[in-house]
């Protein structure tokens, strides 16, 4: 079995409310899977859920075959799984460069990190010129590099995002996508919570769908393109 | 002129030993969001502790310090661990009650164990340096202010470098700003929380040990809330949340009594203190160095 990360039923909420209602999925090593589904629908839930910081109520959570549910959130990070959460949430009072430091904080071998910063800043040029600008006063695409450069900084084996591309221009939508497939093509397993459907099933070898807190639909990004039920509510053909 | 530069050097060297308390109260409310009403009493602790190491073990008096501040650091971790850590998720009023309810907690258990009458450092364990004086201004100098600004001064300096340049006092501001996220990065929240504890309370201790040094004694159970208060002023001055903010804001209540006492009254230092923080506070909200959440974002 080479599935690095699998859903088994979890059902997952706030406090007594549950909003993810048995939802199964698995991701295989290499692979890039999109969730698509429309507001509110639990896919920012789900990604939370696997990072421990949203209690799962039953179900199970594997990565690479261990049972992770509930786990402190440290334990799973420093697993390799990492997360562009919705919304950057950078910390703004710091520095672009003390950001992805706060990115590499859980690595020891300190020589490999300041590689890995070099990296991201030819990947991401804005932030090298900026590593000194406070992570607050950085534009929203500049953000949104500087909170992917942060995760890639902890050297994940399985990257989740949660709508990276939210409120960028094109062309930058296209740069950040352009990341996305590059990482996936060089071993990064990713898992993309995405609005814009389209580009994210176009790119995606696997897709779910998700409806109020379960997985509606499932199948090859492909597939999930030409199906009627799905071009009708999030591709807008009518 | 004599009269003002003695009420001046006076006004400093209270305004130090204030900045050093309200460090505690700033980086624990950046934190956790919680006033830690026992601050006062952590600060109470330090000075009774290295009275204790001086008068019972017979330590020199640097040495009980740094006895006493290790001793706080303990007490301080203790205090999170045992009243704070569980009520975590319980909101913040929970945590409020439980912190002035750890306050007189302290202050009762000091009496029980040291008793209630007040305490000096033997003339004999105080270095000679202290009692040394120089005639600046036609008043005194007094070694013992210098020494108190120079601890003051090197344990700010220190904590500044270590909040900002070290890999765990960025991790302490990561944590202050968003802990969820903070988490996320496979920071261990937690500890971080007990550091933060552990530095504010060994600064509350050398501020305790200063005072005593300063005023010549009164080392007492009760000495700290008085003194938490008004550094818990200071904080809020400062803007509370803000290292740089809670040192200025000592700083100046510290002097605005002192030089208010000295001056005016001493009976109504205490209050003229307060007014001015409100006074400032009607005026800048977020104090002086603080900002406002929403422009964080
Ligand atoms: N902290 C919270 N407490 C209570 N309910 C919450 C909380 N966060 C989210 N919810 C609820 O959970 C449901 C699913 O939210 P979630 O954020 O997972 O949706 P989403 O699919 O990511 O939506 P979007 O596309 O808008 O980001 C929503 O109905 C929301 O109101
Ligand atoms: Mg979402």
């Amino acid at each position: 079995m080479t599935d690095v990360l699998r859903l088994e039923n979890v059902v997952a909420g706030y406090g007594r409310m549950r909003i993810l209602k048995g939802v199964s999925l698995q991701v295989s090593q290499g692979e890039l899977v999109a969730i698509i589904g429309a507001n509110g629908a639990g896919k920012t839930t789900t990604l939370m859920a696997i990072c421990g910081m949203v209690p799962v109520m039953s179900g199970r959570i594997l990565f690479h075959g261990e049972d992770i549910t509930n786990l402190p959130t440290v334990d799973i990070v420093r697993r390799g799984l990492t997360q562009v959460p919705e919304g950057r949430r950078l910390f703004s009072d710091l520095t672009v460069l003390e950001n992805l430091e706060m990115g590499a904080f859980q690595r020891r071998d300190r020589s490999a990190v300041e590689k890995d910063l070099e990296a991201c800043f030819q990947l991401f040029p804005v932030l090298g010129e900026r590593k000194k600008q406070l992570a607050g006063s950085l534009s929203g695409g500049e953000q949104q590099m500087c909170a992917m450069a942060r995760a890639l900084v902890a050297r994940p084996s399985v990257l989740l995002l949660d709508e990276p591309s939210l409120g960028l221009s094109p062309i930058l939508v296209r740069q950040i996508f352009d990341v996305i497939e590059e990482l996936n093509r060089e071993g990064t397993t990713i898992l993309l919570v995405e609005q814009n459907a389209l580009k994210a099933l176009q790119c995606a070898n696997r897709g779910y769908v998700m409806e109020t807190g379960q997985v509606a639909l499932a199948g090859p990004g492909r597939d999930l393109l030409e199906d009627e039920k799905v071009k009708k509510a999030y591709l807008g053909y009518s | 002129m004599e009269e003002f530069v003695a009420h001046l050097l006076n006004a400093c060297t209270l305004g130090a030993i204030y900045a050093l308390i309200a460090v505690g109260y700033t980086m624990v409310y950046g934190i956790i969001k919680l006033i830690n009403f026992a601050h006062g009493e952590i600060y109470m602790t330090g000075a009774m502790l290295a009275w204790w190491f001086v008068t019972s073990l017979g330590a020199p008096l640097l040495l009980a310090t740094a006895m006493s501040m290790a001793g706080c650091a303990l007490v301080g971790a203790l205090l999170d661990r045992v009243a704070y850590r569980p009520l975590r998720k319980s909101g913040r009023l929970a945590a409020l009650i439980t912190a002035l309810g750890m306050s007189l907690s302290l202050q009762t258990l000091a009496q029980l164990v040291f008793g209630a009458r007040p305490k000096a450092f033997p003339d004999e364990s105080i270095p000679p340096f202290f009692t040394s004086g120089w005639k600046v201004f036609g008043t005194t100098l007094y070694g013992k202010d210098v020494a108190i600004w120079a601890a003051a001064a090197a344990s700010m300096a220190g904590l500044d470098l270590l909040v900002r340049r070290t890999r765990t006092g960025k991790a302490m501001r990561a944590c202050s700003m968003d802990p969820a996220m903070a988490a996320l990065m496979g920071i261990e929240v937690n500890r971080v929380i007990t550091l933060t504890f552990m530095i504010g309370s060994s600064l509350a201790a050398v501020a305790g040990v200063l005072y005593a040094l300063k005023v010549g004694g009164n080392i007492e159970p009760r000495m700290g809330y008085y003194a938490g208060l008004l550094a818990f002023a200071a904080a809020v001055l400062g803007g509370i949340g803000n290292l740089r903010g809670a040192m200025l804001g000592g700083l100046l209540i510290g002097m605005t009594q002192a030089l208010f006492a000295g001056f005016v009254s001493s009976q109504y230092d205490f209050a003229f203190a307060f007014a001015v923080m409100i006074l400032v506070i009607l005026v800048r909200p977020f104090g002086l160095l603080g900002q406002p959440e929403a422009q964080r974002a």
